[in-house]
């Protein structure tokens, strides 16, 4: 088992690009932040519910968005997305996030 | 060059038909949803259409921010009712946006035509949507056919002919909306799209309850997806695009709240989330481990892992109730008896009944025997890369739509567009195959020496004729059955088989005068069954004029300009929103019914005696009952048919002191005449209905139509009531409610005395 | 305490009057009366007139329930100006209102009509009635002389009743002069009678009712002009009160349907509401909050009668101190109510009002909505109304139309004369609106144009 995320740790440092490191980053923080507070919210206080609820789904819809811009541009994707360039996937990224803040702090109140 | 110019023209040529056929259709889909404007008048139909035309002007008339936070303390009386929070604001929204931008460009059309005539013109936007999503399922020609289809499908304008301004009537277009930008998103894998999607569901949640069979379909879908092996980065971003940011945007509706997170409809959505994470990270794993063996034992351990700490989450949220269980109109989607003999007041709806099988044939026509010709189709079409995954959609709504409209009536709606595609699937095939056949295409393109046009060109000539096709069925026909002749006369000469010119000829014939037919049909039932706005009753006299029976705006404008606006009316709930929009009254009950012993109580002062009963109506300050008796004019949705229910539901609430036994005769028949129980005759509501009617006949023996009985000579003596009003036909009574008697007497023996005095 | 006032009067005759020659040699005041208004007509027979005017005096009770006042000159019908005079140099007694009637130049002798409207006129009794009750009176009250500033020779008081049921039709004190002949009672003559002398006898006439006393709480009408159209469209938001005695008890059907087949409806009782539109009225509706009343009856009157009738059948029928509130709408051709002048102005004319025989109207307000663009030149009303201009933003409009809105305190028939507005309206105002709406069809189409050129893919 250990052999096997050696492995993977090993595949991942030399295959990735740094772009994509510098992504995947990104996606750890908001994946470990997301979980802190899903911690934080079930052991100690979910008090104010929405702003909770706000600022969760936020980061993950943002995991989930990062991820989609990661997915889209990658060229070994591509022949998935024949009508998508990556600049195309970087402007959707930026819609989506803006509204899903939008929503985010709309809901916030 | 010449070809591509040539293409360039036709293609022009093909989105201009195209543009008028849609536009033709948005014609028929608005104009044949008119018959009750025309016949009748431009007036709010039915029952609840009347909250949200009053909810509507609240918008208007005091701008969103009092609307948002209204709370209505003229009904349920004298609880209130925190309007705000507990609608569904996405219809007045519309309407009211539609209002003040017409306003902005000096177009001041009154609210009430447009509430009136909302629903028409989103029929039109359906059949528009409709056609993009068969397109997306297999063409362009199919989705003309499917736009037709919803136009004048009766299942469908059952629900939104004009003055019907419910939430459906915007409903079913966002519905298919989603539904559309949904498949899209999948096709492209654009999280734009997805986020669209999203935002379209948001409107959706902010329009109507129905909302939830999209959050269970998508995910569905998603999951079949999975399972059969089709998954891909495409399925990833669409749907979780779709779910984050409409998940998020979903709780902004005050109505639905945290229900999104909290509710058992919503999980299924989640789960398929987090499964496509898995999915997801585990496809990023396989691209970086060497072996296949390795990802194996991984994506084991991973998946069993995950899988116990999710069950193990579930359960114990279930169990400490953060996750609230199904609401009791989902278990009677399950169990059809379930309602009756758990929530009464939802069974007592009538369009909560299971549906019949005439009504299927009735409101879909010929679409209901297309339709399994048309799932059969999209199995066909499965192994489509590209839009092999609208048809799975297809095929997982219609399963499931077919089940919800068997269960209930009103899901019928539901039913409608999905039958309408795969009918125009199915229909569409079979016209392909009949009027186009690319084997002899090919000859007749090498035969044909008098043009230089190019393969591609001669394709896209003939897919314009044939989009024009089925306008042409729609409109003209008769051009259309020789046009084809002539075409296959002119194509097929020496063919043998099912394809040749006789075959094809009966085949086509039968298409053209089934689609007639459904459009006859269609017609015929929106006239007779769908377009009367039920709040005026229209006959014929024996000399052949229509004759309006106007009771209920009789009844209800009279309490609006006669009785003091304090007046507390109190009714059976059915006609709670009417009272409310058209007499301006406070009312005790309406057709929201969030509150069971509120409704109970209503049920008990009807069922009750008058001693017991005068002192709940004194204590809810009520100072007008109305109830509705068809009696005179055969009239049979009245409260007398409706008693049984009232009885249920109170006995629900106080099990003591109402019995439903005790209004059945000792042989257990309902009856209203001479032998009716005494419970039945001492009721409230026999003697409000029954009073004075006797005396209507003179000496001849009074007669209740709906009931066909003889009444007995010596009608019901109210003594806390007086009469306030009766309509016309006695279609509306209303008594008021005595003030106690200034000596302290009992009403009995104020009357007796009274009596005396005048002797 | 006649006496006394004699005395008063007199008094103030020296001191006022005493130059006035001016003598009425004949006074004749026959009032008509209805059951919600009264018609009353006062011959003065003048003579020895000097300084060109002539002063008459109304009672404080006929100011208060003034609808229209008018005088003429009986000989030609002359209509002649008059002016209110405010009570500060003249002690009027009672809280008399003084008027002064310009009187054409040289005509020492003359005979002067007065014709006033009255709303209200006389109280119901009783004042409750159940709905068994088949009938109630009306109670009339009015001075026995005519009061005027000068010295009368002679003057007569007539009365006519709308019935000839008269329960009660004497004097307080006095009968002696009193003749009375089916529904009519002339009380008099009086002779020499002096200046300001006011009789403190009273008329009062008890008189069946045969109808119901009917009044507009609120009566208001638009009428919007169009020149694309052609047409002139009417609405009226009417709320009518049955103003009779209200109804003791509760309203049972059964007793009206009874009633209604035998045919011994109640006076008390309005079924039915006679309205008269202009012949030719087209797109006629009957409307109330909750849409369309479908109980009405609507006879086109044809090119030959001057009228179409209306006939309104309120949702339930109107008992005692019940209210109806309704709009009732129609459209007439611009033909018959503009002409078209030679210096380029248009002469518009809108009746005033459709107000039905006996009924009273608080207030009633005409807006007219001219044509956007139109400049208003004149007015004329008939009668004394209160003007003033406000702007309506209608259907695609860009700057408004200009509106004249006219507004009167107690109304009645009397006032369904037409208004006639003079307005010029210039062609490229009357070109404005298409024009409007092409140059937005064509920005809405360049900009179509515009974003289908622009590749928006990325």
């Amino acid at each position: 088992m250990t052999s096997i995320i050696g492995n993977l740790l090993h595949s991942y440092n030399n295959k990735t690009p740094s772009q994509y490191k510098l992504l995947d980053s990104f996606l750890l923080v908001l994946c470990l932040s997301a979980v802190l507070e899903f911690v934080y919210a079930l052991c100690i206080d979910n008090t104010p519910y929405n702003a909770f609820l706000g600022s969760f789904i936020s980061k993950v819809g943002q995991f989930i968005l990062t991820v989609n811009l990661r997915i889209q541009s990658n060229p070994s994707n591509a022949h998935h997305f024949t009508q998508i360039s990556p600049e195309r996937s970087f402007a959707d990224f930026v819609f989506a996030s803006l509204l899903l803040h939008f929503c985010a702090i709309s809901f916030l109140g | 060059m010449a070809g591509s110019a040539a293409n360039n023209t036709n293609n022009t040529l093909k989105s201009l038909l195209k543009l008028f056929t849609l536009l033709a259709i948005a014609g028929a889909a608005i104009s044949s949803r008119l018959f009750s404007v025309i016949r009748h008048e431009s007036i709010i139909h039915e029952f609840d259409p009347w909250f949200n035309f009053r909810a509507t002007k609240v918008l208007v008339n005091h701008g969103f921010k009092h609307f948002w936070n209204w709370y209505d303390n003229t009904s349920w009386y004298p609880l209130g009712r925190a309007t705000g929070g507990t609608l569904y604001p996405g219809l007045m929204l519309t309407s009211g946006l539609i209002h003040n931008i017409l306003h902005s460009i000096n177009i001041p059309l009154d609210i009430r035509n447009i509430c009136v005539l909302l629903a028409p013109a989103f029929s039109a936007l359906t059949a528009y949507t409709t056609y993009l999503f068969t397109k997306e399922v297999k063409d362009a020609r199919a989705g003309l056919l499917a736009a037709i289809f919803i136009a004048i499908v009766p299942g469908y304008i059952s629900r939104s002919v004009a003055g019907s301004y419910d939430n459906e009537a915007i409903a079913i277009f966002l519905l298919m909306f989603t539904f559309y930008l949904w498949v899209k998103s999948l096709r492209l894998g654009s999280a734009f799209w997805g986020a669209i999607t999203a935002m379209s569901y948001y409107y959706m949640v902010s329009a109507w309850g129905g909302y939830a069979f999209i959050i269970n379909m998508i995910p569905l879908h998603a999951f079949v997806l999975v399972l059969m092996g089709r998954y891909s980065p495409r399925l990833y971003i669409s749907y979780c695009s779709f779910y984050t940011i409409g998940t998020l945007a979903s709780m902004q509706v005050p109505f639905v709240g945290f229900n999104p997170v909290g509710t058992a409809d919503h999980m299924a959505a989640l789960g398929v989330f987090g499964l496509l994470q898995l999915i997801a990270f585990s496809t990023l794993i396989r691209q970086h481990l060497p072996s296949k063996q390795q990802f194996d034992t991984l994506l084991r351990s991973v998946l069993v892992l995950g899988f116990v700490v999710g069950v193990a989450a579930m359960a114990l949220a279930s169990h400490k109730g953060v996750i609230a269980p199904w609401t009791g109109r989902f278990y009677s989607l399950w169990d059809t008896g379930y309602a009756k003999v758990h929530i009464p007041i939802v069974a007592s709806v009538s369009e909560h009944q299971p549906t019949s099988w005439p009504s299927f044939f009735f409101d879909l026509q010929m679409l209901i025997y297309l339709f399994p010709a048309g799932v059969f189709f999209c199995f066909h079409r499965l192994s489509d890369s590209i839009k092999g995954e609208a048809s799975v959609f297809v095929i997982i709504y219609a399963v499931f739509g077919s089940y919800f409209a068997s269960v209930m009536v009103r899901l019928m709606l539901t039913l409608t567009p999905i039958v309408c595609v795969a009918a125009a699937v199915a229909l569409s095939t079979l016209l392909d195959n009949y009027i186009q056949d690319p084997d002899v295409e090919g000859e007749h393109q090498v035969e044909n020496k008098e043009t230089d046009h190019n393969t591609q060109h001669n394709v896209s000539h003939n897919t314009s004729q044939k989009a024009f096709t089925p306008k042409n069925k729609k409109t003209k026909k008769d051009t259309s059955i020789s046009s084809t002749r002539e075409k296959v006369i002119e194509k097929m000469q020496e063919k043998a088989g099912i394809r040749a010119p006789d075959a094809r000829l009966v085949v086509l014939i039968n298409v053209v005068l089934m689609l007639i037919f459904f459009v006859f049909h269609s017609t015929w039932v929106t006239s007779n069954a769908y377009s009367s706005p039920s709040v005026v009753l229209a006959s014929k006299t024996p000399q052949g004029e229509t004759l309006y029976i106007d009771d209920f705006r009789e009844a209800y404008n009279w309490l609006n300009q006669t009785t003091s606006e304090d007046a507390v009316v109190g009714s059976w709930w059915d006609y709670g929103y009417q009272l409310a929009g058209m007499a301006g009254r406070t009312t005790l009950v309406d057709n929201n019914t969030w509150n069971n012993t509120h409704i109970a109580t209503v049920g008990k002062i009807m069922a009750s005696p008058e001693e017991v009963s005068y002192d709940i109506l004194r204590k809810h300050d009520v100072t007008h009952l109305l109830v509705v008796f068809g009696g005179l004019l055969g009239y049979s949705g009245d409260d007398i048919n409706k008693f049984l229910w009232m009885v249920r539901i109170s006995e629900g609430v106080w099990p003591d002191e109402i019995h439903e036994r005790d209004y059945f005769t000792p042989r257990g028949e309902f009856r209203m005449d001479e032998g009716a129980a005494p419970a039945m005759k001492n009721s409230v509501l026999y003697k409000m209905v029954y009073h004075r009617f006797a005396e209507l006949f003179g000496s001849r023996p009074a007669v209740d139509r709906v009931r066909q009985i003889q009444l007995p000579k010596k009608g019901p003596q109210l003594e806390s009531l007086e009469e306030a009003f009766t309509s016309e036909n006695w279609l509306v009574r209303i008594y008021q409610v005595k003030q106690p008697d200034f000596l302290g007497r009992s009403f009995k023996d104020a009357i007796a005395f009274e009596k005396a005095a005048r002797i | 305490m006649n006496n006394l006032l004699s005395v008063l009067g007199l008094i103030l005759f020296v001191n006022i009057s005493a130059l006035a020659a001016t003598v009425n040699d004949n006074i004749v005041k026959s009032t008509k009366l209805f059951h919600s208004t009264a018609h009353s007509t006062t011959t003065y027979h003048v003579s020895g007139v000097d300084d060109g005017t002539y002063d008459i005096l109304i009672s404080p009770n006929e100011f208060d329930q003034l609808s229209h006042l008018s005088v003429s000159l009986k000989e030609s019908g002359e209509q002649l100006p008059y002016t209110w005079l405010n009570g500060d140099s003249y002690v009027q007694p009672y809280n008399f209102k003084r008027l002064a009637v310009q009187l054409p130049p040289n005509t020492p002798q003359l005979t002067l009509v007065l014709s006033i409207s009255l709303n209200n006129p006389s109280t119901p009794l009783p004042s409750q009635l159940t709905q068994d009750d088949l009938a109630y009176s009306l109670s009339f009250k009015t001075y026995t002389h005519v009061v005027t500033p000068y010295h009368t020779n002679e003057m007569r008081v007539k009365v006519r009743a709308p019935t000839s049921k008269i329960h009660r039709y004497g004097m307080t004190h006095d009968d002696s002069k009193t003749t009375k002949n089916g529904g009519s009672m002339v009380y008099g003559p009086w002779m020499d009678v002096a200046p300001y002398s006011i009789p403190t006898d009273h008329i009062e006439i008890l008189y069946e009712a045969a109808g119901p006393r009917l009044k507009y709480e609120v009566s208001e009408r638009s009428a919007q002009v169009s020149h694309w159209g052609n047409v002139v469209s009417f609405r009226d938001d009417i709320v009518v009160r049955n103003n009779g005695p209200s109804l003791k008890g509760q309203f049972t059907r059964l007793t009206h349907q009874a009633q209604t087949f035998l045919n011994v409806l109640p006076t008390n009782i309005a079924t039915m509401l006679s309205v008269r539109l202009p012949a030719l009225s087209e797109e006629v509706f009957f409307v109330d909050q909750i849409g369309n009343v479908t109980t009405s009856h609507y006879k086109q009157g044809d090119g030959h009668s001057s009228h179409s009738l209306l006939q309104l059948k309120p949702r339930y029928p109107l008992m005692g101190g019940w209210k109806y509130s309704f709009s009732i709408g129609w459209e007439n051709s611009l033909r018959f109510a503009a002409k078209l002048a030679r210096d380029g102005t248009t002469r518009l004319s809108i009746p005033f009002s459709s107000t039905p025989e006996d009924v009273a109207v608080d207030r009633h307000t005409t807006r007219i909505i001219l044509p956007e663009g139109a400049q208003v030149h004149s007015v004329y009303v008939p009668f004394e109304v209160d003007v003033q201009y406000e702007t309506t933003t209608s259907y695609l409009d860009t700057i408004g139309r200009n509106t004249v809105v006219l507004s009167k305190h107690n109304t009645s028939d009397a006032h369904n004369g037409d208004v006639t507005i003079v307005y010029s309206l210039s062609l490229f105002n009357a070109l404005r609106k298409p024009l409007a709406v092409a140059a937005v069809a064509f920005a809405l189409f360049s900009a179509a144009t515009l974003l289908r050129r622009i590749n928006t893919r990325i």
